[in-house]
């Protein structure tokens, strides 16, 4: 089976910054891979640049061995994003129904197959279908993450990559996400991309990671030896910053 | 012991769907020389504790009660500006976002020259000038006398947040307020910037108390724990005695809930599965009877429905309590 994603010698500048420094990766399919690091690191950049939002000054993205030139709409058959702080990136002027109502313009469906789709979805999803008739302020955080995982999966993606998906959620309620994106992962043939700063939830949740760190990937691998024997001091530092919960876990 | 006490402090909100009881009669205890971590989830009310203590609460806001005792004084929170005295003197604070709390048009040295002016005006000119520099020095800022001259959008964020750290410093504070002071920082920055807090108990032996929604971060940094639920305190004792043998429910679950650097992991990542807690925060206009928490709560019995829980001690330790009638029932 081909590659999910397939990068070489990826390249993004900003102005005096290097935000992407030659960065290569593969992702396998139906893997979840796993993409952390601080901020300013570039682990954004590099989930933009997938997604076609970011030009790339020099080397290559290719999706499942088709190399990614202009075309967006091709694009966005393969791959969906859920966005940090997907309460933010709903339009506050619109209902969930109507918002989710645009993806079955962009896949050419008529509004009783997408309406009929989003049913099935929010029931899928464990959403409760009033919530197609409320504004996104009405919703709680959680429940607008899965909005934001209903409209990327409604989408019919073969890759899913989600942004900090945990973040801003409480620790009571963030693993009800994170089991959804597992039983995603075991229902759908979907590749998964977490990109994170949560190096705990992406160790458990993740097949394969990768650590970067000023525009490199400083150490890449499976998710065990990423974060059980890494070999990078920049890794190493990452993990003993980590606060642990000693008397607890003793 | 001295140190700060809070007492009874109960904070009401008026909204347009009415009276909201966002913090129901907290007692807590931040002893000299020790960091009190005040852990929480979005909606328990933590924040508003740190703002009643200071006098920022927003102006639908009211504290209906509460008392604040510190090195031997007593304020009556319900009266208005109860703390104004002790503001940039006695008591300080560090906010969240490093990158809001600094004022964009001065430069470090006008923040600094301004708590030192208040908290020793007898300096001056060159003496405050160097004692800004010094309080810079002191929380690991590397070439001070050129950090005084920039502006905060010169500075990365966890150095200015390590300026806040140097203002609260400056202040020779008996109380510090740190409002999630590493949440918007990254984790090799976030432990620097708590070893300076610790550094500043150890120094000037002043009472910390910390709010934040990590697990963690308290097991990490702090000396005692506080667990508040939907507005009130559920649990606190000793880090070592909370964490080790947690007494309330909710304290079992949030620690279940955090996801450990070496928690136990198999094979193939497909099968891990996540802990939550099932149910949602009650409905602060019409809180369960009883327990707060009983609506959420897997050991709940009918008596919870019945009796608000009086705080029990847990395990023997007489610092050590939660307020759940079946401590010890599991």
């Amino acid at each position: 089976m081909s590659t999910a994603i397939s990068i070489r010698e990826a390249r993004v500048r900003f102005g005096h910054t290097q935000a992407l420094d030659g960065v290569s990766l593969d992702v396998q399919p139906r893997d979840c891979f796993g993409l952390v690091g601080e901020s300013g690191s570039g682990k954004t950049t590099l989930m933009r640049t997938i997604l076609g939002l970011e030009r790339l000054q020099a080397g290559s993205i290719a999706l499942f061995d088709i190399p990614l030139g202009k075309s967006i709409k091709q694009r966005a058959r393969l791959v969906q994003a859920i966005f940090q702080d997907p309460a933010a990136s709903l339009s506050p002027r619109r209902r969930i129904g109507q918002l989710l109502d645009e993806v079955g313009e962009v896949m050419g469906e008529t509004r009783e197959e997408i309406r009929i789709r989003q049913r099935s979805m929010f029931q899928r999803l464990g959403l409760p279908l009033g919530t197609l008739d409320k504004y996104p302020y009405q919703i709680s955080g959680g429940q607008a993450r899965r909005v934001a995982v209903a409209r990327a999966l409604l989408m019919r993606p073969r890759i899913l990559i989600a942004d900090e998906p945990t973040a801003g959620l409480d620790v009571s309620v963030q693993g009800d996400l994170l089991n959804l994106l597992q039983e995603l992962r075991a229902d759908n043939d979907l590749t998964l991309v977490v990109v994170s700063h949560n190096l705990a939830v992406v160790r458990l949740i993740a097949d394969a990671a990768a650590v970067m760190h000023r525009g490199r990937i400083v150490e890449q691998g499976p998710a065990a030896q990423v974060f059980d024997a890494p070999s990078a001091d920049y890794t190493q530092r990452l993990l003993a910053s980590w606060p642990r919960l000693r008397a607890a876990t003793a | 012991m001295s140190g700060a006490v809070i007492s009874n402090l109960t904070v009401d909100f008026a909204t347009r769907a009415g009276l909201h009881h966002a913090v129901r009669a907290i007692n807590l205890a931040a002893g000299p020389g020790r960091i009190l971590g005040l852990v929480g989830e979005s909606g328990s009310g933590k924040s508003t504790v740190a703002l009643a203590l200071m006098g920022l609460l927003a102006a639908n806001a009211r504290v209906t009660a509460g008392t604040l005792q510190l090195g031997g004084d007593n304020f009556d929170l319900a009266q208005r500006d109860a703390t104004a005295e002790l503001r940039g003197r006695r008591m300080a604070m560090i906010f969240q976002d490093p990158f809001a709390s600094l004022n964009p048009v001065f430069t470090i040295r006008a923040h600094l020259s301004e708590v030192l002016a208040r908290r020793a005006p007898e300096l001056a000119g060159e003496a405050r000038q160097q004692a800004a520099g010094d309080a810079l020095a002191a929380v690991g800022i590397d070439r001070p006398a050129v950090r005084l001259t920039q502006y905060p959008h010169e500075l990365s964020g966890g150095m200015r947040q390590r300026v806040m750290i140097a203002m609260a410093l400056a202040c020779e504070p008996r109380l510090l307020i740190a409002d999630e002071p590493t949440t918007a920082l990254d984790v090799t920055i976030q432990a620097q910037v708590m070893k300076e807090i610790c550094g500043l108990r150890d120094r000037i032996g002043c009472s910390i108390l910390i709010i934040t929604h990590s697990l963690g971060l308290v097991a990490e940094y702090c000396d005692d724990i506080a667990v508040m639920y939907a507005g009130e305190l559920v649990e606190q004792g000793s880090v070592h005695a909370v964490t080790a043998n947690p007494g309330h429910p909710y304290t079992r679950a949030l620690l279940a809930c955090e996801v450990t650097i070496d928690a136990a992991r198999g094979a193939d990542a497909r099968q891990s599965r996540f802990r939550m807690i099932p149910g949602d925060l009650p409905d602060p206009f019409d809180p369960p009877s009883g327990c707060i928490y009983r609506t959420r709560c897997d050991i709940a019995i009918a008596d919870c429905a019945r009796i608000v829980p009086p705080p029990v001690e847990v395990g023997g330790d007489a610092a050590h309590r939660a307020r759940c009638i079946r401590v010890g029932a599991r």
